[in-house]
């Protein structure tokens, strides 16, 4: 579970639930319902992390040093302060447990979390209107690094590369997996897939995201959070193989397992959605200036530790 | 000529005394302490919380150090935030090599000091201490920012007791110090060499105590 | 999504020749598999692209897994005439099963929204028949992931438009990820709980003292 954090370092919370997923689907575990809630919260909470640090470096990559990524920052840190009181890790969160999560909420950090979440809209309201009107960003990003339709589902691009194209595809809806289900939100969809498209789509999957968390926050219910059939040590599934999938901030994260009855996992895979959205950024930038080059490139919202593994 | 014995007697009292080297040295050291240009450069993890440090909350601008600067050339220090692989190594070197004296390096994190967490990992140099001499080595995966700001004290509290002449002469100003280093290469099965003898040795052990860990 | 019985069947008319087999997974998640033959493996593929009922149009994973050579002692009882009398003694016999390299494909659909399908496709053996039909030109998804692959596991795939390492250097010459790989042995001490580490460390000890068995 630690390297898990280390794939993406963004988004430790959403790697280690993709790993855990697969193990429950290898080993047959049940997560409790407490569980299920803390795993959304932290996982939108990444997401927001991850989007909102996602905009400032690609503003920084256009030009805007410092002022847009010092907002994105400021808010990073609130959210990681949480992540801190929940895991006492900033980054490495390391929290997640086949089967549920490590210990229980600290006291107060629902508390915490509602604030943190009800000031969330208008730190966006004053990034969106910072950002999303300015005529340097549009001219820079509207009709750069266009991607056709067809051409991304086949070059299995996912996560909000894909959205930008206009699919709509998100594993939240299609797998429902953990309790995905019982939250009402939207898919945002961009019609033109250049790269002022992934940055609204990414801006709207905070609103979205946000939605999610003010529900799962106020539902959350009391029990326990690791399902008692788990075991912490002498963990071994019986042999066979699993295949389990979360949609990352990033994109499709799998996690490819086979067991041969050992402690240890016979093979175990990541699928990133950094490298794999990699593919087609050739396609992406035939045509365009090298300056554009790096601005395509922040838009596919890569990080390096999935892809030079 | 005054001996050390009057020197803090006279300090006591109220009055300094200095030697035109001291006062020259001294200065020396401070301005070159207290604007430390780090090189704009980061791996991997390590690398945001660099960025991180850089940022309002922690602003490392207090330190003389906001100045990330995108060329070797321009740099004093070199952060090594994150993972070193080995295909990345040469790299690194390279770009150590290109930086004008005097310089200075901080491993940042597990990785980079002993190759961390993915130490056993086919792909991933051992501590990048192999190839280049490291002034600073913060422990951590990932350090948080403040560990990085402690190590950047540690390195200015460094810099500032270096002397320029004598025989604790700084490295940069002994013309018989060597300021580059060999950029491994690619081999076959490894890094061509796997380390740089003249920089690193594995840790001397007195005794073979490794079967009581066992 | 059809079974994955009824997409045998279907692939098995449409596909003259085709050679598939179902491997069964005996894990809660139940995701089986199916092998497809080399020579057949990019029409099948094709059909399972294009076919309205399934539409597999996105290829999310491509891995390798290394299945080495395996020794297997069978023991068996054999009847003998031994000094007049009849007993049972105990034989073993080892049978070899060759090794093979396997990839692995994941596929969903995105217009459909169903999936996983997976397909296998296995090598005659690791080491020099190790060419596998390329499913690039089906899905281009595959393209990053088939090099990772061909560096890692040491898979060539025929048909891909630009097989290089991608993760090691060009003139590296092992495969890191076979289960036979040996690592550049260059430890260093280290306290670790890790027996396997440190027994490569203390080759690396400058006088590595012999202690008594007595301890």
């Amino acid at each position: 579970m630690p390297y898990t954090d280390r794939l993406d370092y963004f988004c430790s919370m959403t790697n280690n639930w993709a790993y855990a997923l697969s193990v429950e689907n290898l080993a047959g575990l049940q997560v409790p319902e407490r569980a299920e809630y803390i795993r959304v919260i932290t996982a939108e909470l990444t997401r927001l992390l991850n989007h909102t640090c996602l905009v400032g470096f690609l503003l920084q990559d256009m030009g805007a040093l410092g002022t847009p990524l010092m907002y994105a920052f400021r808010e990073r840190e609130k959210i990681l302060d949480l992540f801190e009181a929940l895991s006492g890790s900033r980054m490495m969160c390391n929290y997640m447990r086949f089967g549920g999560c490590r210990c229980d909420l600290p006291a107060g950090w629902l508390e915490q979390a509602k604030l943190v979440v009800a000031n969330y809209p208008r730190f966006l309201d004053e990034f969106e209107r910072l950002l999303s009107e300015n005529e340097i960003l549009i001219a820079r990003t509207q009709g750069v690094g266009v991607l056709p339709r067809e051409l991304a589902v086949n070059a299995s691009v996912t996560g909000p590369m894909l959205r930008a194209c206009g699919v709509n595809y998100d594993i939240r809806k299609v797998d429902n997996y953990g309790i995905y289900d019982r939250f009402e939100f939207r898919v945002p969809l961009g019609d033109h897939g250049d790269v002022f498209d992934r940055y609204m789509i990414r801006v709207l999957e905070m609103r979205e995201s946000l939605k999610i968390l003010n529900k799962a926050l106020a539902e959350i219910p009391d029990g326990p959070v690791i399902d008692p059939k788990a075991k912490l040590r002498g963990f071994r599934p019986k042999a066979g193989e699993a295949y389990g999938r979360i949609e990352a901030p990033k994109g499709e994260l799998g996690f490819y397992l086979i067991s041969d009855g050992g402690p240890n996992p016979y093979r175990y895979r990541v699928r990133p959605p950094s490298l794999i959205n990699l593919t087609i950024l050739e396609d992406m930038c035939l045509g365009h200036t090298v300056a554009d080059v790096v601005v395509i490139l922040g838009s596919v919202d890569i990080v390096l530790g999935e892809v030079d593994r | 000529m005054i001996d050390e014995g009057l020197k803090s007697e006279l300090s006591k009292q109220g009055i300094f005394t200095t030697t035109f080297n001291e006062l020259i040295e001294w200065g020396y050291n401070k301005g070159r302490a207290n604007s430390v240009w780090p090189l704009q450069f980061g791996l991997a993890c390590c690398a945001i919380e660099m960025i991180a440090a850089s940022m309002a909350r922690y602003d490392i601008a207090r330190f003389g150090s906001e100045v990330f600067r995108p060329s070797p050339r321009q740099a004093d220090l070199m952060i090594v935030a994150g993972t070193v692989t080995k295909k990345m190594a040469p790299q690194v070197v390279r770009l150590y090599n290109q930086m004008p004296e005097p310089k200075y390096v901080i491993a940042m994190g597990a990785c980079a000091i002993s190759g961390g967490p993915f130490k056993q990992g086919y792909n991933v140099l051992k501590g990048i201490d192999r190839y280049i001499p490291v002034d600073v080595h913060i422990p951590g995966c990932p350090p948080r920012p403040e560990a990085l700001l402690h190590a950047l004290m540690t390195l200015q509290k460094k810099i500032e007791e270096q002397h320029l002449t004598g025989p604790q002469q700084a490295r940069h100003l002994n013309p018989e110090a060597p300021s580059e280093f060999p950029v491994p290469e690619y081999g076959e099965h490894d890094l061509v060499p796997p380390k740089n003898e003249a920089v690193w040795q594995p840790p001397k052990q007195a005794k073979d105590d490794t079967q009581g860990n066992v | 999504m059809e079974t994955l019985e009824e997409i045998k069947a279907r692939i098995e008319a449409a596909v003259s020749g085709a050679q598939l087999e179902i491997l069964a997974n005996d894990s809660p998640s139940g995701q089986r598999s199916l092998l497809v033959d080399d020579n057949h493996a990019l029409t099948v593929a094709m059909f399972l692209r294009n076919d309205p009922g399934l539409q597999l149009d996105y290829c999310s994973n491509v891995t390798g897994v290394d299945w080495p050579d395996k020794v297997e002692k069978i023991k068996t009882k054999v009847k003998k005439v031994v000094d007049g009398a009849e007993q049972e003694v105990e034989e073993t016999i080892e049978k070899m099963t060759p090794g093979f390299l396997e990839a692995v494909y994941h596929l969903y659909s995105m217009s459909l929204k169903h999936g996983p399908a997976i397909l296998r496709l296995r090598t005659e053996n690791r080491t020099d028949k190790v060419h596998l039909p390329s499913l690039t030109p089906v899905w281009r998804g595959a393209e990053f992931q088939e090099r990772e692959i061909f560096d890692l596991y040491g898979i060539v795939f025929d048909g891909h438009p630009d097989l290089r390492r991608i993760l090691m250097w060009d003139g590296f010459k092992d495969h890191p990820m076979r289960k036979d790989y040996v690592e550049p042995d260059d430890y260093e001490y280290e306290p670790t709980p890790h027996a396997e580490v440190l027994e490569k460390a203390r080759a690396h000890l400058p006088q590595p003292q012999p202690k008594e068995a007595s301890a």
